[in-house]
């Protein structure tokens, strides 16, 4: 009788274990919406990053308040992946207005149009440029992983937000959201980010709408994705509604909508512009300087005497050829009468174009025969902006200065003579 | 049966005598009230309402949930087993007519049946509050299902609770390994989101399931079935000690 009790016993935990197990098993392997669509979206961007050669996207966003469309912005962009090219043009219409923006680029150049006039900027690459992929998958970055972690662990309940359904080969994603169901917390970041840097003050301002002065609260977010067979995400469509009060105590509904195509997979082809009869000026990548910069600048140098300032000569950058992005100048000091110290400065210098993304830098040997490097750039649009003794960090895309010369003028104006 | 009702009012009557149930109710109310407190005035924090348009009922349930209701269940349940086995009260009991599987059913039966009652006090309590916050209060049909689903897995943390306190020597002990249990059951579904499915912990908000517009019953059921064999695994084993142990 004590071993038939105790086997049934038995019996019965191992019946709760097995409905634990199986029930636990389904649901891990069913998955929660959410990590589905994380899956999803990470095979999406490897693949598109990784595995095709080119495709192009298209997304709208569109701002209403109270169902009237306030703002809307229109970009497709094609990318070729394998030439490493890429096409993008834009359609903004805000308060009736039409803004259009076109720009291509590839390893050797950068094209923009001027919508204005039709011209065209044609910006020639360096060919020290390193080859930097034009995207990069996103989830592969260290900061996106740590995110990604933050996320999973906050996102709790909200994981049943998430919905997957099955239509033939395809896979759609369905997400809504309703007011009595958004935690606190994210109700309060999200209102806060409305706020604050989605309508702030200037956009407002710009498209006249009514501003959100109280009662900010998310209303209603939703989205619907949908995968292709080949597991990539060809579609979306996101919405998020906001409600909130203005100065006059009338409430507002502000909906954001985004919408997003992937198509053309290994059909998309990317060309230049064609440049034939029309406008184009050219340019080359890091060197603002071509012919209309030959001539002299100048500064004062000046001291103090007796409490008053005193000028003692002039410092001179003559730049006397620019070609092909390459300057080549001089600098010298001329000092007046009864001033001159004991060496006077005087160096010829010379850039070469390649040598810098950035920056056009400047070589010159100084008065003690030491080889030294400095930056040149235009500013004011006819004068020029010099530092010498200085070291290059390319990679952090900076430059700093070794000895700071006390009172020495980084600004040089243009001579008229 | 008449052995087990026997058993089930002695055991209630002994909760209702404890200190730790009056503290308990004046604890949800306070925090009830604070909760209210806070909302109304953080309601309109630099124009942003704060607590966005969700039932304060439901913000009040997914709070207490991973807090004091847990908290409380862990203390009756630790009274009633590790308790009156280390101050040999349970001699009282168990020396009577009643056999012990019906002594163990009847606790069990007085546990759970305390803390439906910890909720609908709270339920109410809140109804009233967001009345007076709100001026009205909307889904109370959904409300009120998501009260009695929450009463599931505190169950299921109950049970735990139980066999904990039949496999340890005191109160103290029981009270230690509980709290162990529930934070690290916790940190495992922070940690490895994929199991999440088999901690009983990741389901105190399973409520959620039925809040939104699609209410998705294939995962009410998994998630209900795992509650199950967790309830059923529980209770064998916490019996199966219970019964071992000497008096």
């Amino acid at each position: 009788m004590k071993f038939n009790k105790k086997s049934t016993m038995f019996g019965i935990f191992i019946f709760g274990a097995m409905i634990l197990v199986t029930s636990g098993f389904a649901d891990a392997a069913l998955g929660s919406g959410y990590q589905n669509l994380k899956k999803s979206l990470k095979t999406t961007t490897a693949k598109l990053v990784d595995d095709v050669d080119n495709f192009s996207v298209g997304i709208t966003a569109t701002l209403k308040v109270d169902g009237k469309i306030y703002s809307e912005e229109t970009t497709n962009t094609k990318f070729d992946i394998k030439n490493q090219a890429e096409e993008t043009r834009t359609i903004q219409l805000q308060k009736g207005n039409h803004v259009e923006y076109y720009s291509y680029s590839d390893k050797k150049q950068y094209i923009n149009k001027n919508f204005e006039d039709g011209s065209y900027n044609v910006e020639e690459r360096q060919k020290s440029r390193k080859n930097t992929r034009i995207i990069q998958n996103p989830f592969e970055e260290e900061e996106v992983k740590d995110v990604e972690r933050i996320v999973d662990a906050f996102i709790g309940s909200l994981e049943n937000v998430i919905q997957v359904e099955q239509s033939g080969k395809k896979k759609m994603y369905l997400g809504d959201i309703g007011d009595s169901e958004i935690p606190p917390l994210i109700n309060a970041i999200s209102s806060f980010a409305f706020k604050y840097s989605i309508l702030d003050d200037y956009t407002i301002k710009t498209l006249n709408i009514p501003s959100p002065k109280s009662n900010v609260t998310l209303k209603e977010a939703s989205g619907k994705a949908v995968e292709n067979k080949d597991g990539i995400i060809e579609s979306g469509i996101f919405s998020v509604s906001m409600s909130a009060k203005d100065d006059k105590g009338a409430e507002h509904v502000y909906t954001l909508e985004l919408s997003m195509d992937i198509k053309g997979i290994n059909s998309t082809v990317v060309v230049a512009p064609n440049l034939d009869g029309k406008k184009v000026t050219y340019s080359k990548e890091g060197c603002p300087f071509d012919e209309k910069y030959i001539g002299k600048y100048s500064n004062n140098i000046v001291e103090v005497k007796n409490n008053s300032f005193v000028k003692v000569g002039e410092r001179i950058v003559e730049i006397t050829s620019v070609k092909e992005g390459n300057v080549k100048g001089k600098y010298y000091e001329v000092y007046n009468k009864g001033y001159e110290p004991d060496a006077v400065r005087s160096f010829e210098f010379s850039s070469n174009h390649n040598e810098s993304e950035f920056y056009t830098i400047l070589n010159y040997t100084d008065n003690n025969g030491k080889k030294k490097k400095g930056t040149m750039d235009s500013t004011n649009l006819q004068n020029l902006y010099v530092a010498f003794d200085i070291i290059i960090d390319e990679e952090n895309g900076g430059y700093s200065h070794t000895n700071d010369e006390e009172n020495f003028n980084n600004e040089f104006v243009r001579v008229f003579e | 049966m008449e052995t087990l009702k026997a058993v089930y009012i002695n055991e209630m009557f002994k909760i209702s005598k404890k200190k730790k149930i009056a503290i308990s109710l004046v604890f949800s109310f306070l925090s009830l009230i604070v909760g209210a407190i806070v909302v109304y005035y953080l309601n309109n924090f630099a124009g942003i309402r704060i607590t966005g348009s969700s039932d304060f009922s439901i913000m009040v349930l997914t709070v207490l949930s991973y807090t004091l209701f847990p908290l409380f269940t862990a203390f009756i349940c630790i009274d009633m087993f590790a308790g009156e086995f280390a101050d040999s009260t349970i001699k009282l009991t168990l020396t009577g007519l009643a056999p012990r599987f019906k002594v163990f059913l009847g606790k069990i039966l007085a546990i759970a049946t305390s803390i439906m009652a910890n909720l609908i006090v709270v339920m109410i309590l809140s109804l009233v509050v967001s009345i007076f916050i709100d001026g009205s209060v909307s889904n109370l049909v959904k409300i009120v299902l998501a009260y009695i689903m929450e009463f599931f897995p505190q169950l299921i943390f109950a049970l735990v609770v139980v066999f904990l306190s039949n496999i340890s020597k005191g109160t103290t002990s029981a009270f230690m390994l509980s709290i162990l249990v529930f934070l690290v059951f916790n940190g495992l579904g922070m940690i490895f989101p994929n199991f999440k499915s088999f901690l009983f912990t990741s389901t105190f908000d399973w409520y959620t399931l039925i809040l939104g517009g699609y209410i998705n019953f294939s995962k009410i059921l998994r998630v209900f079935l795992i509650l199950l064999g967790y309830g059923i695994m529980l209770i064998t084993a916490s019996y199966y000690f219970f019964e071992k142990r000497d008096i």
